[in-house]
């Protein structure tokens, strides 16, 4: 967000630059035509000074801005700089005013513009202040050419009474300046202060939605590669068998097409499964045991422990293990993690199973010894399609969606699940499930 | 018989691939770069390789390819890629286009593009993931999986002469 509004910064001082160009043609142009075409007592030296003056100073301040775009000055000056401006310019006006009749010429509404232009740019505090410097400005001008102080030039010609020492007169139109001057930076701040909002609000959508494109687009490059991957097996390993002559070896590569297509169709199960459950939350919620969910699971894996000589350990907490959701997708989450702890656990190796129960929530912690997760990619396995080198080199098959289910499953019942983890050492997952 | 080896990460097409080979060739097979980089070490050296690119990495046969045209004595082997990567096909003039299009636009359905010469080599160019810069290399041949055994029969003994 930070370099946003120095962009939008950037184009403001710009802004103000240009601004003041067309300032400086039309104060000229106006003091030709009045004091050549009407022929007004303007004091045009003093003014015609004044219009260099502003040129100078635009020439100065165009030259600040190409310095902050190339990145040479620091943002924060970017404001002073804005606020410097402002002030040498109401003084300008200021200057210009006195010579053309002070308070009785009319293009004193010309305020307004500065203070409009500083609620735009700049802080509601910092228009405030910058208005009330106007105003004292053009108090001082007419308190001094009330007073004699400095002198008048009247606007002979133009005006047939001059007002600029008449109290009443300079009372009313000065309470009526105040405050308009006032309600203007209230209402342009509140307009520009909404603006800004929606602008800012677009400009996060836009930039969310650009990042979800390209995940969506990642997301389908994997897949389709993924799907690839099976079908080419299929497809080669049934030219094989067409190929070869020895039955026997034929019928391996039929076999090997067919466990293939099995992959295949559980893939694309999976793949819908998780889709599912991102669409539409765990709507079947029931009342069970999570002591008899694991205990299943445990059952059902028994042929690939007993072959590995693991041991496994079920610690189970007395303090009721009813559990609120979705059985199906607790059990299926499970299933994910504990099968996962047998898989990549070498011969002889030791499974932990613990559930806990706390104060509001079950913890579950399942804990093996065995390869464990590379540092470096921790923060992927959660992610879909991702496989650990090291989980791809011990099992060559996996599609890289069982922990992401799992942690879709988790978030719906709004747990959380944490790993830890050392390679070589043993993986740690731990689910907090609200009770 | 002139020697073959496989590079793929799927044993199954590996399998299935030698089987489809076996019968017109010597066929050897390794799952990555670093097994097939042993075998090129060793005694037996290929006379073609088959090389798959997404295998460990995304572009793992890639990177593979151009370790090997920089090493002047295995640089001689030619290789086929047999890949179901997404890639185009187009012309040397066309790809100044769409390498721009890439690099300017980020098309990324530009990443990779197969140049055929009227001569019969193949170029490769990739955007490479970790230089995020394009990479060319020149290869013998580009097949898509899944592979065609007779015509890939056909074009490794066109090269091999």
């Amino acid at each position: 967000m930070p370099h946003i509004i120095t962009r939008i910064a950037g184009k403001k001082a710009e802004w103000l630059v240009t601004l003041r160009w067309i300032a400086v043609i039309c104060v000229v142009t106006a003091t030709y035509i009045s004091s050549e075409i009407f022929h007004l007592p303007i004091r045009k030296n003093e003014i015609y000074l004044a219009a260099i003056i502003l040129f100078l100073l635009n020439v100065i301040y165009l030259f600040l801005n190409h310095k902050i775009k190339d990145g040479t000055e620091p943002g924060i000056a970017e404001q002073t700089i804005l606020v410097f401006q402002i002030v040498t310019d109401l003084f300008l006006l200021t200057f210009l005013l006195h010579f053309s009749g002070g308070v009785e010429n009319p293009f004193i509404i010309y305020y307004i513009f500065h203070m409009m232009i500083a609620s735009i740019l700049l802080s509601k505090r910092t228009a405030y202040l910058l208005t009330t410097y106007a105003l004292f400005l053009v108090a001082i001008l007419a308190f001094m050419e009330y007073f004699a102080i400095i002198p008048h030039y009247p606007l002979a010609g133009f005006l047939k009474f001059s007002y600029f020492n008449q109290p009443a007169y300079l009372a009313g139109t000065g309470f009526v300046f105040v405050t308009t001057s006032y309600i203007v930076v209230y209402i342009t701040s509140a307009i520009v202060a909404r603006l800004k909002e929606a602008e800012n609000s677009y400009r996060l959508a836009n930039i969310q939605l650009e990042e979800k494109d390209k995940i969506k687009d990642e997301y389908v490059y994997r897949l389709s590669h993924d799907i690839k991957g099976h079908i080419a097996a299929i497809q080669n390993s049934l030219d094989a068998s067409l190929m070869i002559d020895d039955p026997q070896k034929a019928r391996n590569f039929s076999q090997t097409a067919l466990r293939r297509a099995e992959s295949l169709t559980g893939f694309i199960k999976n793949l819908l499964r998780i889709t599912r459950l991102r669409l539409n939350k765990e709507s079947e919620v029931t009342g069970f045991s999570l002591k008899e969910v694991i205990d299943e699971i445990l059952l059902f894996n028994r042929e690939n422990i007993e072959k590995k000589h693991l041991s496994v350990q079920f610690h189970f907490d007395d303090r009721g293990d009813m559990f609120r959701g979705n059985r199906f997708s607790i059990g299926e989450a499970l299933t994910n993690l504990i099968s996962n702890a047998i898989k990549y656990t070498r011969e002889d190796g030791m499974v932990n199973i613990r559930v806990d129960r706390g104060r509001g929530f079950f913890l579950i912690e399942i804990e093996d010894n065995g390869i464990g997760i590379p540092e470096s990619e921790k923060g992927n396995i959660f992610k879909e399609f991702f496989r650990a080198k090291n989980a791809a080199e011990l099992q060559e098959e996996g599609d890289g969606l069982g922990l992401a289910i799992a942690k879709q499953i988790i978030d719906n019942h709004r747990g959380k699940i944490s790993v830890q983890s050392e390679e070589n050492k043993g993986t740690k997952f731990s689910i907090k499930l609200p009770a | 018989m002139h020697r073959v080896l496989i590079v793929d990460d799927d044993k199954d097409i590996r399998a299935s691939m030698e089987a489809m080979l076996a019968a017109e060739f010597l066929v050897s097979a390794a799952s990555g770069k670093d097994e097939a980089l042993s075998v090129l070490r060793g005694k037996n050296k290929p006379d073609i390789i088959l090389l798959d690119v997404k295998m460990r990495s995304d572009q793992e046969g890639f990177e593979f390819a151009a370790e090997i045209d920089k090493d002047p004595q295995l640089k001689k082997i030619p290789i086929i890629i047999v890949s179901s990567i997404e890639a185009l096909s187009c012309s040397y003039a066309a790809a100044e286009i769409a390498r721009e299009m890439r690099e300017k636009y980020g098309y990324s359905n530009l990443d990779v593009l197969v140049l055929r010469a009227v001569t019969g080599e193949v170029v490769i160019d990739f955007k490479s993931d970790k230089s995020n810069a394009s990479v060319c290399i020149q290869v013998a041949g580009f097949h898509s999986k899944p592979v065609q055994p007779k015509k890939l029969i056909q074009e490794i003994k066109a090269i091999l002469g």
